[in-house]
């Protein structure tokens, strides 16, 4: 799993400029981070790593890195 | 986590907050936000709102989720989803995903769907297990027509090409064609299925649209019924079919006949937006597919009037393929209050 990775599927979906997005970004740094654009990247995730998170999941996080985490997680 | 909203079905009482919540977050001035008749024509059901609303702490309305049941007496419910929001940045990013999740756990049913998701929310659909796809936009145009207002045409018009054995009756007896309809096999096991009262609610008692029923015969045998609408800009008129109420397995054929009416007619074309149908059927038959790549336009926006064309993208929890029209859920309304008989 690469972090770059991460990053990228969050500036695709966010549609933002390389560099925007770093692993401390949280969507009060990003207007365009909404709650749909938190699903959107919580999809692109699963279908990159193959993994399936659940709802809670989705509640718990709220910054790059605790996506970074989540993702982990999941691998394990 | 906990969340710090509640969920909970809407009353009637809510209608006024209801109403404000989507003037104020959804659209100004959108006519569910200014038509009380209107609104209560689209959500009313018995002394009922069909709404799931998310409330704060303070009981302000922060969410709502509208739906329709298309049979609401039936155990199991097929049930459209319409109007879909919730105030942006809420302490808890998936109190959207909780409203739909509530309808589901709340009310027996065979299949939730929608028709005209934001194409930014597939993603959200997927991730709560719907299949999702696109209504495939399809036109005939009428040959005898030296003038379009309103569409752009192919280079190319087809000569249409139809079969003596069907013939099409509008009918002012809406009721005693729909009694025809209930009692056939194919139809009583379509999914989803439209009950006899929600189709003369939904297209008989229309505030606003007029909707023409033509009834379907193949070789004098009944097969269901087409219901379509007018629409004009200009000098143009043209016939959108907005719903074929047969079994899935006929639709195709249908619409495919269904151009005879363009015959001597004034009209431009007659299109048609629907999922599942059998497409080589039409594009070999009467039909174009509408797209931007091959240079026609069909408008679907006609207040204001936009030539341009609209995809509309659909969700649905039901894993076998089944047609959807532009008619199903809230898609063929008007979007802003009107005096008379509107046009969009």
């Amino acid at each position: 799993m690469s972090v770059s990775t991460i990053i990228e599927i969050f500036q695709d979906i966010l549609d933002v400029k390389k560099g925007t997005v770093n692993l401390n970004s949280t969507s009060s740094d990003i207007d365009e981070w909404d709650s749909v654009a938190t699903v959107n990247i919580i999809v692109a995730l699963e279908d990159e790593f193959g993994i399936k998170f659940k709802l809670e999941d989705i509640q718990e996080v709220k910054s790059v890195k605790d996506f970074v985490e989540l993702v982990q997680e999941h691998k394990k | 986590m906990s969340s710090s909203f509640k969920v909970r079905f809407a009353r009637y009482s809510d209608k006024e907050e209801i109403m404000s919540f989507i003037g104020n977050y959804w659209a100004k001035n959108h006519i569910l936000s200014t038509d009380q008749m209107f609104f209560d024509f689209q959500y009313k059901h018995k002394d009922n709102l069909q709404f799931v609303l998310a409330l704060d702490t303070n009981n302000r309305i922060v969410g709502v989720l509208g739906y329709m049941q298309y049979d609401p007496e039936k155990i199991e419910q097929d049930i459209v989803l319409a109007l879909w929001k919730v105030i942006p940045n809420l302490s808890d990013p998936v109190l959207g995903i909780k409203l739909i999740e509530y309808l589901r756990d709340n009310i027996k049913h065979r299949c939730i769907f929608c028709v005209g998701i934001n194409k930014k929310t597939i993603g959200v659909f997927k991730f709560m297990g719907f299949q999702t796809g696109k209504l495939v936009h399809f036109a005939a145009f009428n040959k005898d027509c030296k003038t379009f207002s309103i569409a752009i045409p192919p280079l190319k018009k087809k000569f249409f090409v139809c079969s003596d054995s069907w013939n099409f009756k509008k009918t002012k007896s809406v009721e005693l064609s729909l009694e025809k309809l209930i009692k056939l096999s194919g139809y009583k096991e379509k999914k989803p299925h439209k009950s006899k009262n929600y189709i003369l609610k939904r297209y008989v008692e229309h505030p606003y649209f007029f909707y023409t029923f033509h009834e379907v015969y193949e070789k004098n045998f009944y097969l269901g019924l087409v219901v379509s609408r007018e629409v004009q800009h200009l000098s143009g008129r043209a016939i959108r079919i907005i719903d074929v109420l047969a079994e899935d397995s006929n639709i195709s054929r249908i619409i495919n006949e269904f151009v005879i009416t363009l015959k001597k007619s004034c009209h431009e074309y007659i299109d048609v937006y629907a999922s599942n149908l059998n497409e080589s059927l039409l594009i070999n038959g009467n039909y174009n597919i509408v797209s931007d790549l091959q240079k026609i336009i069909i408008p679907d926006h006609f207040s204001p009037f936009e030539q341009k064309n609209i995809d509309i993208h659909f969700c649905t929890t039901d894993n076998q393929p089944s047609c959807l029209f532009k008619g199903d859920g809230d898609q063929d309304n008007p979007r802003i209050r009107r005096e008379s008989i509107a046009n969009d």
